[in-house]
């Protein structure tokens, strides 16, 4: 019975696979888990860093974090939308549609330390903001563009032609039925496409951290053009000094923080994704 | 729902002439009962059709008999199937049975014909190839032989090496006949096949 | 006034869009302007063996060698796991748990690579350096392992919507000529789903090459190739790595900043090769069955 061995052979390597990587994966989140655990306490969330971060809190570095993605969301937001109108409402030439899908595909693989070293020579040096939260704002809302524009563009271009044609029956011009047709169902993907975002600008190192942010002593900005901490270049600064038991220990409490965050906004956009279908799907 | 009954059929009761015989079945897909309390005997070397509106249960029976529903979400059954093979009959749903061998000797073709991506000529040996060593020159014969069988020969034995894809949907579901035929089952099962065929004009059964 | 309104409308969203496309190019006019010095100044001498900034040597095969091999080894690792783990959740795992698994997945493959290089250097390089007495555990060896668990989850994913694409009927057809499950899988399922998987190592491994901060931490930051070549055990230095450690030190508009550059622009052209290349076979595999 030899295509039975093999049968069996070919399912328990499949099994020992899927077994390995549970194994690995789960090893990660709960050193995550148990090391941070052991760490967060209202008293470390809510005190200032001390001694290059290896004591205190990271009460500065969560505020510093918070601006940067409230600026991005601000930013890339209506961009993003205006985009995903366009592809859906104004170009119908397939050619201008696969340039633009080229564009923002491309813009998506884009390593993240590329972008830091584009905003260094360009906004740093070349229009001279020095380093600037504002600054970092400005590139993690390009990181996200294309994610919003892609999760908009998927929920308008599901609209049905007939809600469309209804709307122009009755005799609304194009930017009306954009704005009462389009825009109500599309808004759900744009939100969906902005958490997922989020998530993933929250935990960005390589972009902000020559451009937005000092490692340590910075706290509240004073204008846009002024550096903060911020949560990944925080944990970036504790494990390069990783030996020190202390600094190691504020990192895991650091990185459970951010990755709490980070399931937060997944999570939101997975919930929004599910609930807030738009008419034409329920 | 309609309910299929056996008696419809009008099948004279040979035990000893019945190939595969379905006592007490039910099939469940979730809490939906598809198959109520069925019972059929199928003869020999006979054919036997089973007419019955969309929806009453055709294609669940006769994907009961050879196992395909069992992946299927949701699926539950009860009662009992019976094949009697060339040595030994077999009980269908038991533990441990091996229902690779089983679906060798029952052979089926889908309401749609599915073709591989891969050439006329490999289509037809895919699944005769895994169950016997063949050398190129049986290949190329089983090839002809089950090509003949559905009149498709003369049609393609100049492009054996094309994709099957590029055959016409009647002549596609024609190709997974010849390549169930390849198998050489005891036993057929057609789930309205015909509905892909602009024109068939005879099945030999083996 | 509608009518105004409708023009406002109209020009927010050309604008928008200009903004979108636009991005792109500027960043690739940015970096080649940038660089236009080391390629200017440097030229063939940039495609050397040594880095020495104050004896104006900038050769950066060192760089290209270490993303290279990091690269490669953790695809080496990370995508037979990933497909026979794919394999399992779309084939053998029953298809109530695989929304839970897929989530579950898709979850890990956001998780921030910053957090990823602390488990490297918290664990990783520790046990490295344990188990093959080396000074330093931080070595091309552990960066490539490290890359190859951050990938893992985007393998398993992608590879898994594959292979679920793959309609039933065929899965069908194969298992009513009496065909085992691994013939059903090996023969009719993966030719089917193949070009969307190589879509989808094509992804992974854009991804692996532009992956920076874990690599960073891990892998020693030391600008030659080992000797002998294949020394796995031995620190090196990646394009990414070099960039993260070593572009806010160099003083602008020096050679020395714009050779950085260059290798930046190096890995972006070769990653968006990557990307479009990917698309292609994406979209490819969904015409195969439509």
């Amino acid at each position: 019975m030899n295509r039975r061995v093999k049968n069996n052979l070919f399912l328990a390597v499949c099994w020992s696979a899927a077994i390995l990587c549970t194994l690995i994966l789960s090893f990660l989140l709960s050193v995550i888990i148990l090391n941070g655990a052991k760490t967060i306490n209202p008293d470390f969330l809510l005190s200032n860093s001390r001694n290059f971060g290896a004591e205190g809190g990271i009460f500065y570095q969560m505020i510093g974090s918070v601006l940067l993605i409230s600026g991005a969301a601000f930013i890339s937001l209506p961009i993003a939308i205006g985009t995903a109108l366009c592809k859906s409402e104004y170009v119908k030439n397939p050619v201008l549609q696969k340039i633009s899908n080229m564009m923002i595909y491309g813009l998506n693989g884009i390593p993240s330390v590329i972008f830091g070293i584009f905003g260094l020579i360009f906004f740093v040096n070349f229009l001279n903001t020095g380093i600037s939260w504002f600054v970092g704002s400005i590139i993690l809302a390009i990181m996200i563009i294309p994610t919003i524009v892609l999760s908009s563009y998927q929920s308008m271009s599901s609209i049905p032609r007939m809600y469309r044609e209804s709307a122009y029956a009755l005799g609304m011009d194009k930017w009306k039925v954009i704005t009462k047709v389009i825009l109500p169902q599309g808004i759900q993907g744009a939100i969906t496409g902005l958490f997922l975002g989020l998530a993933r600008a929250v935990g960005e190192t390589a972009p902000v951290m020559f451009i937005a942010t000092a490692f340590s002593g910075v706290k509240l900005p004073g204008s846009l053009f002024q550096p903060v901490t911020a949560l990944p270049t925080h944990i970036l600064t504790l494990a390069q000094q990783a030996t020190n038991t202390q600094a190691l220990q504020n990192a895991w409490g650091a990185s459970l923080v951010l990755i709490l965050v980070f399931f937060i906004f997944s999570l939101s956009a997975l919930f929004i994704r599910i609930t807030l279908q738009p008419v034409s799907q329920r | 729902m309609i309910k299929m009954e056996s008696h419809i059929m009008q099948i004279p009761k040979l035990i000893e002439n019945t190939v595969i015989e379905m006592n007490h079945f039910h099939v469940w897909y979730h809490n939906s009962h598809a198959l109520k309390d069925f019972h059929i005997r199928f003869q020999k070397e006979q054919i036997t059709c089973i007419i019955g509106p969309s929806g009453s249960g055709k294609s669940t029976m006769i994907r009961s008999i050879n196992r395909i529903n069992d992946d299927v979400d949701g699926f539950t059954y009860q009662g009992n199937i019976l094949f009697h093979g060339h040595m030994h009959s077999h009980t269908v749903y038991q533990n441990g049975f091996d229902v690779n061998h089983l679906r060798t000797q029952i052979g089926m073709v889908f309401q749609k014909p599915c073709v591989f991506p891969r050439s006329i000529y490999e289509n037809v040996l895919f699944g005769i190839k895994h169950t016997k060593k063949l050398l190129k020159q049986e290949k190329q014969q089983i090839v002809e032989e089950n090509l003949r069988a559905v009149s498709l020969w003369d049609e393609v034995s100049y492009r054996l090496h094309e994709k099957a894809s590029t055959l016409s949907i009647g002549q596609q579901q024609r190709l997974c006949i010849a390549r169930t035929l390849a198998v050489k089952p005891t036993v057929i099962l057609l789930d309205e096949p015909t509905s892909s065929l602009d024109h068939f004009p005879f099945l030999p059964m083996p | 006034m509608s009518a105004y309104i409708s023009k406002v409308g109209k020009g927010y969203i050309i604008i928008s869009t200009l903004i979108s496309m636009i991005i792109i190019l500027l960043i690739l006019g940015v970096l080649f302007l940038s660089s236009y010095d080391a390629i200017h100044g440097g030229g063939w001498r940039l495609f050397t063996l040594t880095w020495n900034p104050p004896n104006n040597q900038f050769g950066i095969l060192p760089m290209l060698y270490g993303s290279l091999v990091v690269t490669v080894i953790s695809l080496v690792i990370a995508v037979p796991l990933g497909i026979f783990t794919a394999i399992f959740t779309s084939e053998i795992l029953h298809p109530k748990y695989r929304i839970y698994v897929k989530s579950f997945l898709e979850l890990l493959a956001g998780i921030p690579s910053i957090i990823y290089g602390l488990i490297g250097v918290a664990f990783f390089s520790v046990w490295v350096g344990e188990l093959f007495h080396l000074q330093s555990g931080r070595t091309i060896f552990t960066a490539a392992v490290l890359l190859s668990i951050m990938i893992l989850p985007t393998i398993i994913t992608l590879c898994d919507d594959a292979i679920h694409h793959v309609p039933q009927k065929y899965r069908e057809v194969a298992k009513g000529l009496g065909l085992y499950k691994h013939e059903v899988i090996i023969t009719s399922v993966l030719p089917i789903a193949k070009t969307d998987i190589i879509g989808a190592v094509l992804l992974a491994l854009g991804r692996a090459l532009g992956e920076t901060m874990a690599v960073m931490l891990v892998i020693g930051s030391i600008d030659k190739i080992p000797t002998p070549i294949y020394n796995l055990l031995a620190p090196g230095q990646t394009i990414t790595s070099k960039l993260g450690r070593e572009i806010a030190e160099s003083a602008f508009s020096s050679i020395h900043f714009s050779a950085m550059v260059f290798m930046g622009m190096i890995l972006l052209i070769i990653v968006l090769a990557l990307t479009f290349i990917a698309q292609q076979f994406l979209k490819s595999g969904q015409r195969l069955y439509e």
